[in-house]
C-alpha cells in the first residue's frame, strides 16, 4: 500500500490501471523482483479484473512453458493410433463441428473406406446399429454411430454391448466411432473407456488459419493450373473464413446474428475457387465474390446489414490487389497473403502471427474488446 | 538372509527416489478427475490414467543419471497428459485445464500458499467499509481489494 502512496511508484501503478496490456508492465516498488508469478497474478486480479485471462496465460507460460497455452492441433490419426478394437472413439460435437469429413479421410488413408459403416441414430435405428456392431466384431468393419444424444433410450443398450465385448473374439481391425453432443445421459462407462475428441473451429485467427492449412495436402496446394493465383486467393479465403468466425465473439458489434458457418462452407468455396481458376483464362473476381459471399456463406445470413458486411469483408480479400505482395489484409502490418511458395513456407509464416487478435484485424475499433472481456 | 535384506533395502531406496514422478502423477490425476465437474463429457477413469502413465514410463527417453531421468519423466508425463486430455476438451476449457495444472503443481510445492489461493478465488472476508480511501488514482472497489491483498501477507 505504501508503494501506492509513493509518488515515484504511483506513475507506474496508474499506468497499469490504464494500460491495454497491463499484464506486460513490470510492477514498481520492488514488487517485480519480490513476488512469485502467482502473487503478480493476484495483484493483476485486484487492479484489472477484466484482464485476468491474459495474466493467466502469461502465468501458465512462465511456469509451465509456452506449449501449455496453445491448443495442440486436431490430430485424428494420433487418436486412432492410441485406440484398440475395444476402445470406442467419441467425437464430442459442438455447434458447427463436422467430424465426418475427417473420419472419411482417415478411413481412406487406412484403406477402410469400403468398410466404414455410418448410421445416424434415431427412432428404430437401435436394432440396425446392433447388427452393424455385431458384424464389425466379426469381420473388422468400422462402425460409426452418429448423434448418440438423439437416441437416449438406446444408450443403455450400447452400454451393455460395450460391457459384453470380449477382446479375444473380436477382429483387431474393428473400431467403434461415436458422435454426440454433450449430454448427461451418455453412459459414463463408455465415456471413461473411450478416447474423446472435440472438433471445434479453433479459437483465434492464428489457430483457425493454422487449422485450415493443416488440412491441406502439399499435392492439393500445388494442383491448380494457376498456382500463384490459387495460393493467394486460397489464403485470402482462409483469412476471410477465420475472420468472419472470429467476429462472432464481439457480439452485435461483429454480427447482428451469430451464424453457424461450418468447415464445409470453406471446403466448398475452396473447391469452387480451384475449379473457376482451372477453367477460365482470367480470374473471375465478380463471380467468385458472388458465389462465396452470397451463396456459400451468405446462404446462412438472414439479416440484411450482415449481408452487406459479409460482401464488404470478402471484397477486401478477393480483389486484384491481393496478387501484390505488399497488399495488407487489414490495417495491421502482419497480415498479408504470403509470397508464392511452398505449403511449408505458408505454415512457417502462420507460426509467426501474434497469438492475440487485435480487433483491427477484423476492421473493428480496439474498444470492441470490451464487448467480450 | 542378510543379503536379501540388503537387497530389499536397496530396492526400497531406489523406489523411493522416484517418488517425485508419482507425486506429479497424482497432481495431474486429481486435476483430470475434477474436469467432470466442468462438463459431463469430461470423464476419465483411473484405468485410462494409469495406462497412459505406464506407457510414458516405458516409452520416454532413458537416462542413467537419476536426476536427469526424473526430470525427463516429469516433463514427459505432464506434456503427454496435456496433449491427450486437450484432445477431448472444448476450446473454452483448455486454458482452465492448463491453469489448474499449473496452480496445483505450485500449490503442492508450496509456491502458492493456501491464503493466497483463497484470496485469489474469493477475495478477502474482512469488512473494510470504515477505512477511508486515501489514494486518489485508484477507484473505491480497487482500494478495498488492495487492503485485502495487503492483509494476505
Amino acid at each position: 500500500m505504501n508503494s501506492f502512496r509513493d509518488r515515484a511508484d504511483a506513475v507506474s501503478w496508474s499506468d497499469i490501471l490504464k494500460s491495454e496490456e497491463p499484464h506486460f508492465i513490470p510492477l514498481p516498488g520492488g514488487f517485480e523482483e519480490k513476488c512469485t508469478q502467482f502473487q503478480k497474478l493476484m495483484i493483476l486480479k485486484v487492479l484489472r479484473d477484466e484482464k485476468l485471462i491474459y495474466g493467466i496465460k502469461e502465468f501458465v507460460k512462465k511456469e509451465l512453458g509456452h506449449k501449455y497455452i496453445e491448443s495442440p492441433p486436431f490430430d485424428l490419426p494420433g487418436a486412432y493410433n492410441d485406440s484398440q478394437n475395444t476402445t470406442p472413439i467419441i467425437f464430442v460435437l459442438s455447434p458447427g463441428a463436422d467430424p465426418i469429413t475427417y473420419l472419411l479421410g482417415l478411413a481412406k488413408s487406412k484403406g477402410m473406406d469400403q468398410r466404414l459403416k455410418i448410421i445416424s441414430l434415431g427412432q428404430g435405428q437401435g436394432r440396425i446399429a446392433e447388427k452393424l456392431i455385431e458384424g464389425g466384431h466379426r469381420n473388422g468393419d468400422w462402425v460409426c454411430l452418429q448423434n448418440c444424444h438423439l437416441s437416449v433410450s438406446w444408450m443403455p443398450e450400447l452400454e451393455k454391448i460395450q460391457e459384453r465385448q470380449d477382446e479375444a473374439t473380436m477382429n483387431p481391425d474393428y473400431r467403434l466411432w461415436l458422435t454426440s453432443m454433450p449430454d448427461r445421459n451418455f453412459p459414463v462407462p463408455v465415456l471413461q473407456s473411450g478416447i474423446k475428441i472435440t472438433n471445434e473451429p479453433p479459437k483465434g485467427l492464428k489457430a483457425n488459419l493454422k487449422g485450415t492449412f493443416n488440412d491441406i495436402t502439399p499435392e492439393d496446394y500445388e494442383s491448380c493450373t494457376k498456382p500463384k493465383e490459387y495460393k493467394k486467393l486460397l489464403f485470402a479465403l482462409a483469412y476471410f473464413h477465420a475472420s468472419i468466425l472470429e467476429r462472432r465473439k464481439y457480439g452485435a458489434i461483429g454480427w447482428n446474428i451469430a451464424y453457424e458457418w461450418m468447415n464445409s462452407d470453406l471446403i466448398t468455396s475452396k473447391t469452387q475457387l480451384k475449379m473457376y481458376l482451372d477453367e477460365q483464362p482470367d480470374i473471375p473476381y465478380a463471380a467468385l465474390n458472388y458465389i462465396v459471399a452470397e451463396v456459400n456463406y451468405g446462404g446462412r445470413v438472414t439479416d440484411d446489414k450482415d449481408v452487406r458486411t459479409i460482401k464488404a469483408l470478402l471484397k477486401r480479400n478477393f480483389c486484384a490487389e491481393i496478387m501484390n505482395d505488399n497488399y495488407k489484409l487489414s490495417k495491421l502490418e502482419h497480415y498479408y497473403a504470403p509470397t508464392d511458395g511452398k505449403l511449408e513456407d505458408t505454415k512457417a509464416y502462420l507460426n509467426n502471427l501474434p497469438l492475440e487478435d487485435d480487433p483491427e484485424v477484423f476492421g473493428l475499433h480496439p474498444n470492441a474488446n470490451i464487448a467480450f472481456e | 538372509m542378510a543379503e536379501a535384506e540388503q537387497t530389499a533395502i536397496l530396492i526400497t531406496k531406489n523406489r523411493e527416489s522416484y517418488r517425485p514422478v508419482a507425486r506429479r502423477g497424482s497432481i495431474l490425476y486429481f486435476v483430470i478427475a475434477d474436469l467432470a465437474l466442468i462438463d459431463p463429457m469430461y470423464q476419465y477413469s483411473l484405468e485410462f490414467f494409469s495406462r497412459l502413465f505406464n506407457r510414458r514410463l516405458e516409452k520416454s527417453e532413458k537416462s542413467d543419471v537419476l536426476e536427469q531421468r526424473l526430470e525427463i519423466l516429469i516433463t514427459d508425463v505432464t506434456e503427454s497428459f496435456y496433449t491427450n486430455i486437450c484432445r477431448g476438451l472444448f476450446e473454452r476449457s483448455k486454458l482452465l485445464y492448463s491453469f489448474l495444472n499449473t496452480s496445483s503443481i505450485l500449490k503442492r510445492s508450496e509456491n502458492i500458499t493456501i491464503d493466497e489461493w483463497n484470496f485469489f478465488l474469493r477475495g478477502s472476508a474482512t469488512d473494510f467499509s470504515q477505512i477511508p480511501k486515501d489514494i486518489d488514482y485508484v477507484s473505491e472497489p480497487v482500494f478495498k481489494k488492495l487492503l485485502g491483498l495487503e492483509e494476505c501477507h
